[in-house]
């Protein structure tokens, strides 16, 4: 086992849920876009995190990933600076935000009077636009931390 | 009439799943673990978070050679169709992880960590064991460490961790056939 191909697989990973998102949303599948919006952005979490530990098996990865950040700020702020680390803590909270919509976006939901709704009746085109831009942003922040982290790996050796 | 009961109540009436009463249930199907070169307990049930809502997570390691008489997903399926019979009057779901003595001595990623080092074994033929201690032998000759994040087990980097830092855990070939 080695981290930063761990990193890499997860990014690999990530990379294949923003395309069948890019895809279903085009195909106006709105629960597809979001599910796979949300899978993108979960393991865009977990690359950055795998550069350091193993993931949680858990949707919401995002108390790890603000541990690490917590932990290593002194280390990262130097070497990525500013804006890179505010686009990783906006991970962490996207990552929060989007959690609950894997579920909703495979089983649906429930009105407060108990009706049950249906995925495709509960999710809008709106919400899958807003869960494919909260993709591409998580995918670019983890892709442009992991070749950070592999080429300062590389530096060292 | 019926009496009938609520789905709350029925819950609430369901058994409690403890690790002894799953290990006893596992060790009761007896000759049908034959093929397993050990079984497992991994997940939730060994951790303080679990709850009404959780499933009951195996282990389960396979010879190379078994192993690779079907495909990987065919044998969790196998698994399953065994396991969950067996504790279906817990009332929960079971997922089966299945690794096969070689991917283990690999290991092929993070989780194999977790899985050496918290894994409560119920079945083994007497390899795996010593195989996850090679493993966590590995993970702190690379330099990494085990912590608790929450309740959770977590095996990384040692702190201060330095950007771009590289692991490589590997277990040394002992020659023995998996």
């Amino acid at each position: 086992m080695e981290n930063h191909v761990e990193a890499q697989v997860r990014l690999r990973d990530a990379e294949n849920e923003l395309r069948t998102a890019r895809t279903l949303f085009a195909a106006q599948s709105w629960p597809g876009a979001v599910l796979h919006g949300q899978l993108c952005v979960e393991q865009s979490a977990k690359a950055v995190i795998a550069c350091f530990e193993n993931p949680q098996h858990d949707h919401d990865p995002s108390r790890e990933l603000f541990g690490l950040l917590s932990e290593n700020v002194t280390e990262m702020t130097p070497r990525l600076g500013e804006e890179m680390m505010t686009h990783l803590r906006r991970l962490g909270i996207e990552t929060n935000r989007i959690a609950r919509w894997h579920g909703i976006a495979t089983y649906g939901d429930q009105l407060p009077d108990g009706t049950r709704l249906a995925a495709v009746d509960l999710i809008s085109e709106a919400d899958a636009r807003w869960a494919l831009a909260l993709a591409e942003r998580s995918f670019a922040t983890a892709r442009d931390f992991v070749e950070a982290w592999r080429k300062a790996g590389e530096g060292e050796r | 009439m019926e009496a009938r009961i609520s789905p709350a109540k029925a819950k609430r009436q369901r058994e409690e799943c403890t690790l002894e009463k799953v290990r006893a249930d596992i060790l009761a199907l007896g000759p049908a673990l034959e093929k397993a070169e050990a079984v497992g307990i991994i997940g939730s049930l060994l951790r303080e978070d679990f709850n009404e809502h959780s499933d009951i997570d195996l282990l389960i390691v396979m010879d190379d050679e078994t192993f690779g008489q079907r495909r990987g997903v065919d044998w969790v399926g196998y698994w399953y169709d065994l396991f969950y019979p067996a504790l279906a009057h817990f009332q929960r779901d079971v997922n089966c992880i299945v690794y096969s003595m070689g991917g283990l001595k690999k290991v092929n990623n993070w989780y194999v960590l977790v899985v050496a080092s918290d894994a409560v074994l119920v079945h083994d033929k007497g390899r795996v064991a010593p195989l996850f201690q090679r493993i966590i032998d590995a993970a702190h000759r690379a330099g990494l460490v085990k912590r608790k994040r929450g309740v959770h087990t977590v095996w990384g980097l040692a702190p201060p961790v330095k950007f771009g830092q590289r692991v490589k855990v590997e277990v040394e070939d002992d020659g023995e056939p998996c």
